[in-house]
């Protein structure tokens, strides 16, 4: 062979060489640009407050822009910017007027009255009135659209004795109907819909008419959201949102997204981030972050049609053998508070501090099992024929954990409990066949209980996982729900709070805290309401953050 | 050849309609109902029944499949479910970004790939060689994810070179549009040349290592060639045929097949849009990405067939 001069070689040794005197200096901070601020820099504070763009980073990308059937958290971020609702949460958990002013029932409940704010108006100029909440009631009924198509089933008719009046004749009194109606239901504009022939497949992605502070101008899907703020919001302190713009960024990777924070690529994240990030950014200078409770809780259901389950000994021997300090210290790593019942602490005016929870405890829960009839025959540290299956969602991080330590637990207490993690799609097919012992998940948004409990616990409840039918309970849940009295549906709220807990239906492990990042350093003004859905983006807080 | 072409076409409609069939028939009878997670809590009963009717489920199965293929011939491929939007805006939206970024890769690949494998043969057993081989071996293993975020960690976050994820900076046009698309394109494609290099180099450097055995080699250099002449014109010509086929494989996962380089980078592309599908099973949208993807590996391998034939003469399309 001829002889050749090295000459690859010594490319190729200078540029490892190259590589890892690069690599050995990740030590030190290099030449790391300032972030860019968001505003001009200038000797003088800036007059006023108005101004400035925030960028908001989110995991995925709006899927749907129509506010009537959208349910995904991510379209709800930025929809609820445009689409008002007439009743909205504050920062205690409570439900306060929002585009209504005020709501109440006439004729023992046949009637149920909005009362509307009569300053706001849609970003084209046209007034916000009782015209839209008729007709976006109506749609929303006659098609049987999304989330609210349920709520509507026993309303007559809708009319508008006035521009800002919305009554609804009712076929009977449903007390929790104005509440959560409110709550959910967002109001679309009639002069622009009411040319759409189908609402329900209306993809609404282009000139979108909203209400809210801010209005969709520009986006491409897969990269960003651009909104702009809009000139009339009687609802912000100054007549109209401080920031000029607000951009949301998609980054499907929550990692890419921390880093963009931390470089100030974007001014904070919508999503919370996980538990094991709070460490890095909390050391993070201009990042602060906020603890905002979840609107729901994770729990595990017992099926009452499985013939151990359908006792309630067994139940509640199951919830003592479940630790749940441990699950919420060790799995969620703090972030989570405890729920002895099945409303969740955060709704103040509904829950029922004076329950007790179960306390873990594997011997009395091996006493209950024996006291009612088991036996542990052939010496296998179980008793004999117990034997139960648990569905999750093996995607589901925190879930998959503590389901470990379930099983675990529950081995002490002699009971044999087999995991069946599956992808999401079987989980939520399984579950809604009801083939399953146990079932752990986590409710999102349960706002309002004398209506949730009787899709929890009547037996023509859909989420009834559990099979239950119980007589009591069942007349419990309707005097909660059908009655007027005000005091009277508290009273009946906590009673099937007490008789819950009291038959174990459900074992309530916690309620997440999650945590949310945003930038201080260049903006304030940040207000964090209860749960993800609101947390700093609810439309009163985005309205009036600021830059400093 | 004219014959030729016509038969390999008409397969290749043959192999789409079997691969359009069977992942029409998979979407459904897999478990999982696309109605459920429209509305969770609050479903009813009817509403279950609209949204299925929305969606074309209610109706039998060899029903759907007639109107679907009916539909297909029209062009059309359907509405997503989630989104109530033509899947062809969909995909054609995200697909020349997809292109673009697996595109470049593909060419940097090859023109770093193939000098690197012929080096690594011709130097057999020196320091290039092991150099080469050590590279390769570590850009096969390692975690994509890992090394993208690595990549964004050093030189998006710590040294400020390069933008942190994305496509482009929003609201530039023209040239300036032209750089920064350029510019988001940086480390993304050094991921995936890293990720992807190592098969080409070291097939080429076993194909090169047997055909430099050969007796022609042999034969060629006596006659006096120049070694770069047998190096080039003889042996890579020859051992270039199995990298072709990699080639022609490869191709065909140009439009989904880089789906956690465009999840870390944040980039717009068809894989993560597939991704995403999957779990919101969102059949329109993943029937069409199919077909897309079906038809890319036709092409792809009508176009290595044809390649084939123009580097070795022996090869007879009969």
């Amino acid at each position: 062979m001829a002889p050749h001069r090295s000459r690859w070689s010594a490319v190729l040794a200078l540029f490892l060489t190259g590589a890892l005197v690069l690599a050995g200096c990740g030590g030190s901070s290099g030449t790391q640009q300032p972030p860019a601020p968001s505003t001009t820099p200038s000797g003088t504070e800036p007059a006023s407050k108005f101004g400035g763009e925030l960028k908001i980073g989110v995991l995925a990308d709006v899927g749907n822009f129509n506010p009537l059937v959208s349910n995904s958290i991510n379209d709800n971020w930025i929809l609820d910017l445009m689409y008002p609702t007439l009743i909205t949460m504050n920062e205690e958990g409570q439900k306060v007027p929002y585009f209504a002013t005020d709501w109440y029932y006439e004729d023992d409940g046949m009637k149920a009255v909005f009362k509307l704010r009569d300053d706001m108006q849609w970003d084209d100029g046209t007034p916000f009135t009782a015209a839209d909440v008729k007709y976006t009631a109506e749609i929303v009924q006659r098609d049987m659209i999304g989330l609210c198509g349920s709520m509507l089933t026993d309303v007559a008719s809708v009319e508008t004795p006035d521009d800002y009046t919305v009554v609804f004749n009712m076929t009977k009194p449903y007390g929790p109907f104005l509440t959560t109606l409110g709550y959910w239901l967002k109001i679309v504009p009639k002069h622009q819909w009411e040319s759409v022939e189908k609402p329900a497949e209306y993809p609404n992605n282009t000139d979108l008419i909203g209400a809210g502070p801010f209005k969709l101008v520009k986006y491409e899907k897969g990269q960003y959201y651009e909104l702009h703020r809009v000139e009339h919001f009687p609802l912000a302190p100054e007549g109209k949102a401080y920031l000029d713009k607000i951009f949301f960024r998609v980054y499907p990777d929550m990692n890419t997204a921390i880093l963009a924070l931390k470089k100030g690529d974007i001014d904070a994240i919508a999503n919370p981030v996980p538990a094991a990030s709070v460490h890095d950014l909390e050391g993070t200078p201009g990042i602060t972050l906020s603890k905002t409770p979840s609107l729901g809780y994770t729990h595990m259901t017992y099926n009452t049609q499985n013939p151990h389950l359908a006792k309630a000994e067994v139940r509640r021997a199951l919830i003592h053998a479940t630790n749940k300090e441990a699950i919420r210290q060790v799995v969620l790593l703090g972030n989570a508070i405890a729920i002895p019942t099945v409303v969740s602490p955060v709704l103040s005016e509904w829950y029922d501090d004076s329950i007790k929870d179960y306390e873990f405890d594997p011997d009395k829960a091996k006493e209950l099992l024996t006291q009612a009839g088991y036996s542990d025959g052939n010496g296998d540290g179980f008793f004999d024929g117990l034997e139960l299956s648990l569905i999750y969602d093996s995607g589901h991080a925190n879930i998959s954990k503590w389901v470990t330590m379930v099983a675990d637990d529950a081995a002490k207490a002699g009971i044999k409990i087999n995991l069946q993690g599956m992808e999401r799609n079987t989980y939520l097919a399984k579950a809604q066949a009801r083939e399953f012992d146990i079932y752990a998940g986590s409710w999102g948004v349960m706002d309002e209980p004398a209506d949730y409990f009787a899709l929890l616990f009547n037996p023509d409840g859909y989420i009834n996982y559990g099979n239950v039918d119980d007589p009591e309970l069942t007349a419990l849940i309707d005097k909660a729900r059908f009655t007027m009295d005000q005091d009277v549906v508290k009273e009946a709220v906590t009673a099937v709070q007490r008789y819950v807990a009291d038959k174990a239906y459900v074992n309530t492990l916690y309620v997440e805290t999650y945590n949310v990042a945003y930038n201080t350093d260049r903006f304030e003004g940040y207000t964090v309401y209860p749960s993800d859905l609101l947390s700093y983006l609810h439309p009163l807080s985005l309205s009036q953050v600021h830059r400093k | 050849m004219q014959s030729y072409l016509i038969r390999r076409l008409l397969r290749g409609l043959l192999t789409m309609l079997i691969s359009v069939t069977l992942t029409f028939l998979i979407l459904r009878l897999m478990p999982g109902d696309p109605t459920l997670l429209v509305a969770d809590t609050r479903m009813t009963e009817e509403l279950r029944q609209s949204l299925l009717k929305l969606y074309g489920l209610d109706k039998p199965l060899i029903v759907q499949y007639g109107v679907y293929i009916r539909e297909l011939l029209r062009g059309n491929l359907g509405l997503s479910f989630r989104q109530l939007q033509p899947v062809s805006e969909i995909l054609m939206a995200r697909l020349p970004w997809t292109l673009l970024l697996t595109g470049s890769s593909f060419v940097l690949t090859i023109l770093l790939g193939i000098p690197l494998g012929v080096v690594a043969a011709v130097r057999r057993g020196r320091l290039a060689d092991r150099v080469i081989n050590a590279f390769s071996i570590v850009g096969c293993a390692v975690f994509v994810p890992w090394l993208a975020i690595t990549l964004l960690y050093f030189f998006g976050y710590r040294w400020s070179l390069f933008p942190i994820g994305g496509a482009q900076d929003i609201g530039v046009e023209g040239l300036e549009k032209v750089i920064s698309v350029a510019y988001h394109l940086v480390l993304p494609v050094v991921t995936l040349v890293i990720i992807n290099l190592a098969s080409y180099v070291l097939f080429l450097r076993t194909s090169m290592i047997d055909v430099l055995h050969e007796d022609f080699i042999r034969t060629a250099r006596a006659k006096g060639l120049a070694e770069r002449v047998v190096t080039y014109k003889h042996a890579l010509r020859n051992a270039f045929l199995p990298t072709l086929t990699m080639m022609g494989l490869q191709l065909g996962y140009l439009v989904g097949g880089a789906v956690l380089t465009e999840t870390v980078f944040a980039y717009p592309g068809l894989g993560r849009l597939i991704y995403e599908s999957v779990t919101q099973l969102d059949y329109p949208v993943l029937q069409g990405a199919f077909i897309l993807l079906a038809f890319t590996v036709i092409i792809a391998n009508i176009f290595t067939d044809w390649a084939y034939g123009i580097l070795d003469p022996r090869i007879r399309y009969e």
